[in-house]
């Protein structure tokens, strides 16, 4: 698949986070990025600012989104196994995978109990080669939306998915 | 609004050209690994050098989330709590962010304008990097936030 694809019709692929954002799930993540924002941590605090309760980091946003790995049924996990996202949805040869443009643009912060779901839309591919190696450029569109349906934010990346050079690289 | 957010916040006016401030933060391979526990992204790349090595990488790097907590932190610093970040991004990633050295992050007011259909924000555009050391600027573009105006 190359060239341009339309951003605007079914998604190539659909994933539901595997569980909804908990005070727990925020404590976790604020805690290894050292961030003290009292919206994270305090209820009162949060109140105190005009919202219902703590709210998480909105660079969590895709640790939400993210499915699980594993599940009751699920075959064990393949040695090197990476986040199961729906980077895969498009047909292109790699086996490696980078993201080299990112945005993330927000209706409203997350909050607890939000489940978010993932609908990806691809906009373009393109092949290069590059000094990491011979592959494409994907270009994503990925809404993120509530248990209610709403809009929370939109993803919009690239990512180069390839076949490294032998050897290591200089750079990406 | 919060008590603290009154107290903590962007010198005022803000006009473009103003910095932002930096922020530094120490990455060891044992916080890589634990930034990327944190945001369930297990890929080897992010915990093993040896695994970014055979992806072609010069050794373990931070993934996305990563730059997003970095830019996201950097703008609370600036702004203080109470801010409704709008934007992370777009941010061009041209390197990796490497494990073993100081990620700092910085930026500078670009753009200042009302905040659409609410008079009580402001909305500011920043333009933010993220440097190591030996002058690499692995991580570059935008980010945009709302202030109490």
């Amino acid at each position: 698949m190359d060239g341009e694809a339309s951003p605007h019709g079914q998604p190539l692929a659909s994933q539901v986070g595997a569980e909804p954002v908990s005070a727990a799930g925020i404590r976790r993540f604020a805690e290894a990025y050292e961030m003290d924002c009292p919206l994270y941590w305090d209820d009162a605090a949060a109140r105190a600012a005009g919202l219902s309760g703590r709210i998480a980091p909105w660079s969590m946003a895709m640790t939400v989104a993210m499915p699980a790995y594993w599940k009751p049924g699920d075959p064990p996990l393949a040695e090197g196994f990476v986040p199961p996202f729906a980077w895969d949805c498009v047909d292109v040869p790699g086996r490696e995978m980078m993201s080299t443009r990112v945005e993330l643009v927000f209706e409203r912060p997350l909050r607890v109990g939000d489940l978010l779901r993932s609908d990806y839309r691809v906009t373009r591919v393109t092949p290069k080669r590059t000094s990491v190696g011979e592959g494409h450029f994907i270009d994503f569109e990925v809404s993120l939306t509530d248990q209610h349906g709403d809009l929370v934010a939109v993803e919009r990346s690239s990512v180069y998915r390839y076949d490294p050079h032998a050897g290591p690289a200089e750079g990406g | 609004m919060t008590a603290v957010a009154q107290a903590i916040g962007p010198v005022r006016p803000i006009e473009p050209g103003q910095s932002i401030g930096s922020h530094t933060f120490p990455l060891s391979l044992q916080r890589l690994v634990m930034c990327s526990a944190a945001s369930l992204d297990f890929a080897p790349s992010h915990v093993t050098d040896d695994a970014a090595r055979q992806g072609g990488a010069p050794g373990a790097y931070a993934d996305i989330t990563f730059v997003f907590a970095m830019v996201e932190k950097l703008l609370v610093q600036w702004a203080g709590p109470d801010i409704r970040v709008r934007a992370l991004g777009p941010l061009e990633i041209k390197d990796f962010v490497l494990a073993g050295a100081d990620v700092i992050t910085s930026g500078s007011v670009v753009e200042v304008r009302p905040a659409a259909g609410d008079p009580a924000w402001t909305e500011v555009t920043v333009s933010v990097a993220i440097r190591q050391p030996g002058g690499r600027v692995p991580v570059s573009g935008l980010a945009r936030v709302e202030v109490p105006s």
